[in-house]
């Protein structure tokens, strides 16, 4: 099997945009693959389709994801939407699916821009329907206008309340946001204004503060822990605050409490990971290029490291110079040369990360399961309780857990319940998250059917024929 | 200084099932696992409890261990998952039906009944699913499938009840003879023991030849994938004449798919690559026997490290210097057999009984290399 691609980018966020248009500027052949039908990436998601604009979308947004967007259709790069890659491997090879039909590439290098997911929220009652993640209720605004009156948002970190101002700004009623950061500043504002002027002047976080109060949303902060009421689906909440325990009624609630690197393809291509100990999650081992412990595999934006949006872009150039210098397109001297920028500008994007980091770390009672009963795994329906069991049989980490329990053996593949399946196992075993290590992931890292597998074309020559560009 | 009867090398299945009749026959034991019981081929394989289609070799020790399984809770208190689903063999051409029906002339020549020919209705009748073109195949109704992981893990509560010393997490680094007593370096120990018996399944090899054996041995890794839960549909364990499958839905609905392709064995890393190309013969077969899988969705693939020999049966017996035994060599075939096998090693290591008639077949020395 051989590829007239150098390079194969997996996803169109600012990160795989940006390394796409520097590894084109060196002659390298391109390949961009994204799961979704638009380039954007959850941050600039459905910009390049400029029929898409809504209240949601404010003007240095549409502009900073416009700019990129254009830069990136000026490069000679392909590129294939609707793409799910479900493997990559060692020798460079990348499977994935795009209109049912599986294929398999392979390329001298890889540059995994595959951004972050929400971190578990893994409470009593968080599986109810009703319930969802704050991210899966933006991504339904933004793409269907879909949106739930009276919803409860519950948790920490600038997307909780992003989406609760975007919710108010489509003309949708929202009840409440409860906030469950732990030593609650006394300027909670400017730390949401912080985080979101580094991660490139998205939006005021006064002029949000102001639109929640004008719009009557409570506001309730120093919440310590938060219970789901309900039977068949969710009909309310218990929060517990300055010592005791009061109910909302809702029908909705939207859950987040931050992001965490996206590590299923870096896990099954067989990349080294480390427990990140300020962001409390799993993130591959990169040096400051963007490469990992394999070879042909690099990394850049929120998957190698939660930093976002306007770091991204910066991390993507500087993987694809390291790409185009190890294929001796450009000279070591050059590629520094050229990195010098890009380093200066990661510099500044995430100059207030060590501090945001501290800030927004979620507490663990939002992250350990106080009741046996909560569910660990929903595909499973693994409770805390039968993880502790397993821990307490004497299973040394969440593999062997998964084996004696099957938490993490659904379709997820323990991307829903992995992390907190490690830190419970540190816990009970009284050792480090690196100490009993990650669940296993294997391809196919998204769900891949029979008909697709059996049909799968291990292309070379098709680019002439399978691949638009633009 | 740990003094025992017999020191048994590898916690696999195999490891843990002689342990266990070692310990029920009245031996001091010591079960040495490099990393956790039943990390490879004995906790990651498909579960297959078959006699159908065994190599004639293997075919009398396969009946003894299929009885043993209908009553596995007697030996382990715990059903291991088992279930008499029966398993399938399957003609889906000319050239399938004339082997399988050889096959089953050849076994009654021998005196076995235990294989029945069902003819294309009666397939139908038994698996409504299959692709009509099936001609005919060969059930056995008492074969069926268990946990792996269940099994090994009640195996593992039994040496526990027993007080078996079990050392998971303990490789064994130094192995020698010296004045009729084994010296076993494992870990910061030292061990002595009168026998050994070598359970080292992909790792056999090296155990033996330490043990002064050189015997054959190519660590493979077959794959296995899984889908998403559907709704039931079938009983049976299907396999297929002329085709490399295996094929079984479990009682949560999942389906579990093997056969044989192989990804990429790393027995130095303890670790096995998938091969897509391997799954996608797989993935086509499935569909020739099944088309309504079509749409089904695979959820996850793994391989696990496994030892084959040249000739894919056991090494069953004793090596070359005095208190030398081995077990090991299963060739992705073990699973079922390790009950039974457990148990006649242990007697034959005690010297209870040397089950020759069974145990000859299999002896090392029928491949000992370098002589």
């Amino acid at each position: 099997m051989n590829s007239t691609y150098d390079l194969v980018v997996v996803g169109a966020g600012p990160a795989g945009m940006a390394a796409c248009i520097q590894a084109c500027q060196h002659g390298l052949r391109v390949l961009l693959l994204d799961e979704q039908d638009g380039v954007g990436g959850q941050i600039y998601r459905g910009l390049d389709n400029l029929s898409v604009t809504g209240p949601w979308v404010d003007g240095d947004t549409l502009l900073a994801g416009q700019t990129l967007v254009a830069a990136w259709r000026d490069c000679d790069c392909d590129y294939h939407g609707g793409a799910s890659v479900w493997n990559i491997t060692p020798a460079g090879e990348i499977g994935y699916t795009r209109n049912g039909e599986a294929r398999m590439l392979q390329a001298q290098a890889i540059i995994l821009a595959t951004g972050a997911m929400e971190r578990p929220f893994p409470i009593k009652g968080w599986t109810l329907p009703g319930v969802m993640t704050v991210g899966g209720a933006q991504i339904l605004l933004k793409t269907e206008g879909l949106a739930a009156n009276h919803a409860v948002f519950v948790g920490m970190g600038p997307l909780l309340y992003l989406t609760a101002y975007q919710y108010i700004q489509a003309g949708v009623k929202v009840q409440a946001v409860l906030d469950t950061t732990p030593n609650y500043g006394r300027q909670p504002w400017l730390v949401v204004r912080g985080l979101v002027g580094g991660a490139g002047d998205l939006f005021d976080g006064i002029h949000m503060l102001a639109a929640l109060r004008r719009h009557g949303v409570q506001h309730i902060t120093r919440v310590k822990a938060v219970e789901l009421i309900g039977k068949d689906t969710v009909s309310g909440l218990a929060y517990h605050r300055r010592g005791r325990w009061q109910q909302l009624q809702t029908e909705h609630v939207f859950l987040h409490q931050g992001v965490v690197p996206n590590t299923s393809l870096t896990m099954a291509g067989g990349c080294e990971h480390t427990w990140d100990a300020s962001q409390l999650c799993w993130r591959p081992k990169t040096d400051s290029w963007g490469a990992t412990s394999v070879k042909s595999i690099y990394l850049a934006g929120d998957g190698r490291r939660i930093a976002g949006a306007r770091a991204a872009p910066s991390q993507g150039a500087l993987a694809a110079l390291q790409v185009a210098c190890q294929l001796q397109r450009i000279s070591p001297e050059q590629r520094d040369a050229e990195a010098a920028v890009w380093r200066k500008d990661l510099r500044r994007a995430t100059a207030l990360r060590p501090w945001l980091d501290a800030v927004f770390q979620p507490p663990q009672s939002n992250r350990l399961p106080a009741s046996d009963a909560t569910l660990v795994c929903r595909c499973e329906e693994v409770t805390a309780g039968e993880v502790k069991a397993a821990l307490a049989m004497g299973c040394p980490g969440p593999n062997q857990v998964k084996s004696f329990t099957r938490c993490g053996m659904g379709p997820c593949q323990g991307r829903q319940c992995g992390l907190t399946l490690t830190e419970m196992s540190a816990q009970a075993l009284q050792t480090s998250p690196d100490a009993v290590g990650h669940l296993r992931l294997r391809m196919p890292v998204k769900p891949l059917t029979f008909q697709a597998l059996a049909n799968l074309t291990e292309a070379i020559q098709e680019n002439e024929a399978g691949c638009e560009h633009r | 200084m740990n003094i025992v009867d017999v020191a048994i090398i590898g916690g696999g299945l195999h490891g843990c099932s002689a342990a266990l009749h070692l310990a029920q026959l009245g031996a001091r034991v010591v079960l040495l696992e490099q990393n956790t019981l039943g990390q490879h081929a004995s906790g990651v394989n498909a579960g297959g409890v078959r006699t159908l289609n065994r190599h004639i070799t293997e075919v009398p020790l396969a009946l003894q261990a299929q009885s043993m399984w209908h009553k596995i809770e007697q030996l382990v208190d715990d059903d291991c998952g088992f279930r008499a689903s029966s398993q399938l063999r399957l003609a889906l051409d000319k050239e399938g039906v004339v082997a399988l029906q050889q096959r089953h002339r050849q076994l009654r020549a021998l005196g076995y009944d235990h294989e029945q020919w069902l003819d294309a209705a009666q397939v139908r009748e038994q698996v409504p699913e299959v692709n009509p073109a099936c001609r005919g195949g060969l059930m056995v109704a008492a074969d069926g499938h268990a946990d792996p992981v269940r099994t090994v893990t009640a195996f593992a509560h039994k040496l526990q009840q027993l007080k078996v010393d079990v050392r998971q997490r303990t490789a064994v680094t130094n192995l020698r003879q010296r004045q009729g007593q084994w010296q076993i370096q494992a870990g910061t120990e030292r061990i002595l023991a009168a026998r050994v018996l070598n359970c080292g399944g992909a790792w056999g090899d090296r155990i033996a030849n330490w043990m002064g054996d050189q015997l054959a041995l190519q660590a493979r890794a077959p794959m296995l994938m899984v889908t998403a839960s559907i709704a039931h549909f079938l009983r049976p364990v299907i396999g297929i004449e002329g085709r490399m499958l295996s094929f079984k839905q479990r009682s949560n609905g999942t389906v579990l798919v093997g056969g044989g392709y192989l990804g990429k064995a790393d027995r130095q890393v303890g670790r096995a690559q998938l091969n897509c190309s391997g799954l996608r013969s797989s993935a086509r077969t499935v569909l020739e026997v099944f088309p309504a899988m079509a749409g089904v969705n695979i959820i996850r693939a793994w391989a696990g490290l496994e030892g084959y020999t040249p000739d894919q049966l056991p090494y069953l017996g004793r090596g070359r210097q005095q208190g030398a035994f081995h077990a090991f060599g299963f060739s992705a075939h073990g699973f079922q057999l390790a009950p039974f096998v457990g148990k006649i090693m242990a007697e034959m290591i005690l010297g209870e009984n040397d089950h020759r008639s069974l145990l000859q077949p299999f002896t090392p020395d029928r491949l000992r290399l370098g002589d």
